[in-house]
């Protein structure tokens, strides 16, 4: 399966990619007056049915890039559009074409598994027809049915983390956006997350998923972009990496760079 | 996208509206700390506050006190007998106490629970219209509260068998109480136990001798009289309002901060703002669960307040006569209270990034506004225009007003136009602030930075800015409407004056607040060239529109109406008559009319067009032209209501056509100076038949050139098709266009 979904992604490199970053770079300013640039001139593309995992340690500008690319933050400059529309001009369009998972999304203590999906389609503007036959679907393949009718507050973490994934895909996106789906989840979340990927690969769905758990990392995605300290370091699959790097795995990797833009700090400063 | 979608997609919003809320509220009422403020609370706090109230009224906080009534009798000869008997009657009571051993003196049950048995002391004040002097009737004693009861005193012949009867005469005892005041109750309530201790002790003794006697020694006639000063005759009732603001707030408070910072603590914050709905849409869903979690408080409130209060039988004594009318005023009063402060509570809630945070800023917040709620309890505190137009002031004062019965329709309607305002104005500021990335990440760094300048220049006003403008401007135009007037100077000089201050309001302010919301200011108030064709038709529609104007006010008004106005106009009537001519043109047709236009067509108009359809724009802020016409100095005057907003539609219509102000300015100057003109040589006009103050219908020739001169006028503007540039479609310009003038000239 995995296999397969990889040779699926090798096939659709040549075609045009869904998501485009281009130079996307964010800075903030504080209250001292000086700037922190969180995100400097990212970029890389990510096509239909392609996992891209944008991976970095904690701090490395991962989620602002994924909220530029939401719509919710301002980029500074640069960048990012799905299937030609751009965020900058047309931030709503924009959150039309994407889901979003992250641990820090919550669930509506009072309302229901139900009523909360049904809440969110309502937000995207999904027909009530339309949202009832997604709800019954996805109770199926996430497999919450059991408590789709319990309040969302007495629910385990892993049975909320199902509820949530199930939330990104009631407007039918063709782009996911994954904001470490694992973190704080057992070996079983773990695995639902593995299989949520493996869905939204055969929907054909564009996936950016971000983590700092590089063994998971090496499992779930096809293609990747090591962040550090808001720059792109590295992108390619595992593959290519492996031959820019010379080191065999994601973790090795990782322990390089950091040694190395240790340097890339002083040269700054 | 056309104006058809746009209504369509605002339709949508509206159920969508409507949707989020229907959740919040199902997400709020599942919450059992909600349940408890909005049932419980008031459920278990009247109860015990009336009984408190109860105890603390009838006892004067404690039975062991000596109650202190204050008699008065017509003659001294009065108070000796009142005294005597008094004394006598009380030890009979005693007495009679002692042997029937204690029925509960109270025979409220409420009073046993509190252990307020046995008799309080009572000490009679007596004294007699004699010793005083003052000329009063014993009737004014009562109600001017000087004193609490009233005695007269009148002898009765004793029928007892025709024989002549030893011992003191018999009387008959007028007592006279005032309505509403428990002191007065008591008093009574005591006098005539004591009078029926002296009767049955009476009774007893004929029946021992068996002789049964009619006639007993004191027969008791009561007399209600009312007070004469109604503002303290139910002083409890300024209770009300406070009570009724505080619970209103307790009930939107909890709601408020779980809908927004709660949002945040949960996690559930980035659902909203990643889905593609407005903040105004999310807010608008969340600030119709707060209000009617509000309301939903503030009923059940008023249940409970007005179930312990007929429970305990204060209903008298706490409301006084309360009529229908004031009870839907009332809450009129209430809903847009609550309205505004949902409004409020959801702007500072927004700013807020978890509830603790949420509940710091509440506090300062909830301390202020008890202050207000202390003014209500000023029974010599009036409402004016600067207190009908200062937040949380204004409501309160209102309420007791209102409750007390005494309100001007004038007061009622700035407090709530400037309350509606402020609570636009706090949405408005709550939908910048919440879910903006500044306090979701900390992008923007300090909050203050929400509110800085923003960085691009616009072409037009956003809603918001032209929103907040119009609730500045508003609350200004009510201060600053009257100082003119108050100027110790020539009537010349004030008209001047208020010329100026139509400068300042509708010029200066809206320019002030444009440059800093950094509005281009030709675009944003429409000040450019419009074609030339424009300015004939203004000319026309300027010339021509006051006869049917004219025609639709009179047909308004009624006779009792125009005495009214009669009256209103007589202060000043004689005066204008020494003003130049030219001074009323530039201070009542040329700065106001020019001005006006500034603000409501090239301002106000301009902006909400940006958002919303042709005729949408049109006709709302021709309301709001008609609205801010109907207030003068200190009247209301409805009748200008009708005939406003139609030239405002006008106008409007003017403005959407050219894209340009100056057209319009020209026409309103035109209008205003023309019926100037015409009240000018009214006498001179009389004479052909034009009859102002008559109210006579004008001469068919008058409206039939008018109407000749509209018809020019309407082509012009119609078959020119010219479109602003800024806009893509006015299909329903055309409509309302077609509208108005039917109206007009219908």
């Amino acid at each position: 399966m995995l296999q397969d979904g990889r040779l699926d992604f090798s096939d659709q490199r040549g075609s045009s990619p869904l998501i485009t970053v281009s130079r996307l770079t964010k800075r903030f300013p504080l209250s001292d007056g000086s700037v922190v640039t969180a995100v400097e001139d990212v970029s890389f593309s990510v096509n239909r049915g392609e996992v891209f995992g944008l991976l970095g340690p904690n701090g490395a500008g991962k989620t602002t890039t994924l909220r530029m690319m939401l719509g919710l933050l301002q980029p500074s400059a640069g960048d990012s559009s799905i299937d030609g529309v751009s965020v900058m001009d047309n931030p709503d369009q924009i959150k039309r074409l994407i889901g979003f998972v992250s641990t820090s999304v919550g669930v509506y203590q009072w309302l229901t598994p139900r009523e909360m999906l049904s809440f969110v389609a309502d937000l995207y503007d999904v027909s009530p027809a339309a949202q009832a036959e997604r709800i019954e679907r996805l109770a199926d393949v996430l497999d919450f049915r059991e408590y789709i009718d319990r309040r969302c507050g007495v629910l385990s973490t892993g049975q909320k983390q199902r509820v949530n994934l199930a939330r990104a895909l009631m407007h039918d996106p063709p782009v996911m956006l994954l904001d470490e789906p694992t973190r704080g989840l057992d070996v079983v979340g773990s695995q639902v997350v593995f299989e949520y990927l493996q869905l939204l690969r055969s929907q054909k769905k564009a996936v950016i998923i971000c983590t700092h758990r590089l063994d998971e990392a090496e499992r779930f995605a096809d293609r990747f972009g090591l962040l550090h300290q808001g720059r792109l370091q590295h992108c390619g699959t595992l593959a290519e990496l492996q031959s820019t790097t010379h080191e065999h795995s994601l973790t090795e990797m990782f322990v390089n760079l950091l040694k190395t833009s240790k340097a890339a700090i002083c040269f700054d400063a | 996208m056309s104006d058809e979608s746009k209504s369509v997609n605002s339709r949508d919003s509206g159920s969508r509206t409507w949707r989020l809320a229907t959740k919040e509220l199902r997400e709020i009422l599942r919450d059992r700390r909600t349940v408890m403020t909005l049932v419980l609370m008031p459920l278990l706090v009247y109860p015990l506050l009336g009984v408190i109230l109860r105890k603390g009224l009838l006892n004067n906080l404690s039975h062991l006190q000596t109650i202190e009534v204050h008699v008065c009798l017509e003659t001294e000869e009065d108070s000796r007998r009142f005294a005597e008997a008094m004394i006598r009657g009380g030890q009979i009571a005693v007495m009679q106490q002692g042997t029937r051993s204690g029925e509960p003196a109270d025979s409220s049950a409420v009073a046993d629970v509190l252990g307020a048995r046995g008799q309080p002391e009572f000490e009679f004040r007596v004294f007699s219209l004699d010793e005083l002097e003052s000329g009063f009737s014993v009737e004014q004693q009562v109600s001017e509260r000087f004193a609490d009861i009233g005695v007269k005193l009148t002898s009765v012949e004793n029928v007892d068998g025709g024989r002549p009867r030893r011992g003191p005469p018999f009387l008959k005892w007028q007592i006279l109480r005032r309505e509403g005041s428990a002191l007065s109750d008591r008093g009574y309530k005591e006098i005539t136990r004591r009078l029926d201790a002296i009767n049955d002790r009476y009774v007893d003794r004929l029946l021992e001798i068996n002789q049964l006697s009619r006639v007993r020694p004191a027969t008791v006639a009561t007399q209600v009289l009312s007070s004469s000063d109604q503002g303290n005759s139910s002083s409890l009732i300024t209770f009300i309002p406070l009570v009724l603001v505080l619970m209103t707030m307790t009930g939107a408070v909890y709601p408020a901060i779980d809908l927004t910072a709660g949002e945040r603590e949960r996690g559930t914050m980035e659902i909203l703002v990643a889905a593609p709905v407005s903040r105004m849409t999310l807010l608008a869903g969340k600030f119709v669960a707060v209000l009617t979690v509000a309301l939903l408080t503030a009923t059940m409130n008023l249940i409970s307040m007005f179930a312990t209060l007929f429970a305990l039988g204060l209903e008298g004594t706490v409301l006084g006569n309360l009529g229908p009318t004031m009870v839907v005023q009332v809450i009129v009063l209430m809903v847009v209270f609550a309205a505004f402060f949902s409004a409020v509570l959801l702007s500072i809630t927004s700013v807020a990034r978890s509830f603790k945070e949420a509940q710091a800023y509440l506090v300062p917040l909830m301390l202020i506004s008890l202050t207000p709620g202390v003014f209500s309890l000023m029974p010599n505190l009036q409402i004016n225009g600067i207190l009908a137009v200062t937040p949380l002031v204004n409501t309160v004062l209102m309420a007791r007003d209102l409750l007390q019965g005494n309100v001007s329709l004038l007061m009622f309607a700035i407090v709530l136009i400037s309350t509606v305002l402020y609570g636009v104005l706090a949405l408005a500021v709550a939908a910048r602030i919440f879910g903006s990335d500044a306090v979701l990440y900390g992008s923007g760094g300090t909050l203050t930075e929400l509110l800085r300048r923003p960085q691009e220049s616009t072409d037009v006003a956003s809603t918001q800015v032209s929103m907040s403008c119009l609730a500045v401007v508003f609350s200004l135009f009510i201060v600053a409407g009257s100082i003119p007037s108050r100027l110790n100077v020539s009537l010349s000089i004030q008209l001047l004056a208020a010329g100026l201050v139509s400068l300042f309001l509708f010029v200066l302010i809206p320019v002030c607040l444009a440059g800093f919301a950094r509005v281009q200011l030709l675009h944003g108030f429409s000040l450019r060239l419009p074609k030339w064709w424009f300015w004939p038709a203004a000319v026309l529609l300027g010339g021509s529109l006051w006869p049917y104007i004219y025609e639709i006010e009179i047909s308004i008004l009624t006779d009792d109406r125009i005495e009214e106005l009669k009256q209103i106009y007589e202060r000043f009537e004689g005066n204008l008559k020494a003003v130049p001519l030219w001074i009323k043109l530039v201070s009542l047709a040329v700065a106001p009319a020019a001005c006006e236009e500034f603000f409501f067509r090239g301002f106000l108009q301009n902006s909400i067009r940006a958002r919303a359809s042709a005729s949408m724009s049109i006709i709302s802020s021709a309301v709001l032209f008609g609205l801010f016409h109907v207030i003068v100095k200190d009247a209301l005057l409805f009748e200008r209501l009708i005939p406003s907003t139609l030239m405002g539609i006008v106008l409007g219509i003017v403005l959407e056509r050219s894209g340009s102000v100056l057209p319009g300015m020209l026409l309103h100057v035109m209008h205003n100076g023309l019926l100037i003109i015409v009240s000018e040589f009214e006498s001179e006009l009389t004479q052909l038949g034009i009859g102002i103050s008559e109210r006579q219908h004008l001469p068919a020739s008058v409206l039939v050139g008018a109407a000749v001169s509209i018809a020019v006028a309407v082509t012009l503007l119609a078959t020119t098709g010219l479109k602003r540039p800024d806009q893509r479609c006015n299909e329903d310009g055309d409509d309302s266009h077609d509208d108005a003038e039917g109206q007009a000239e219908s």
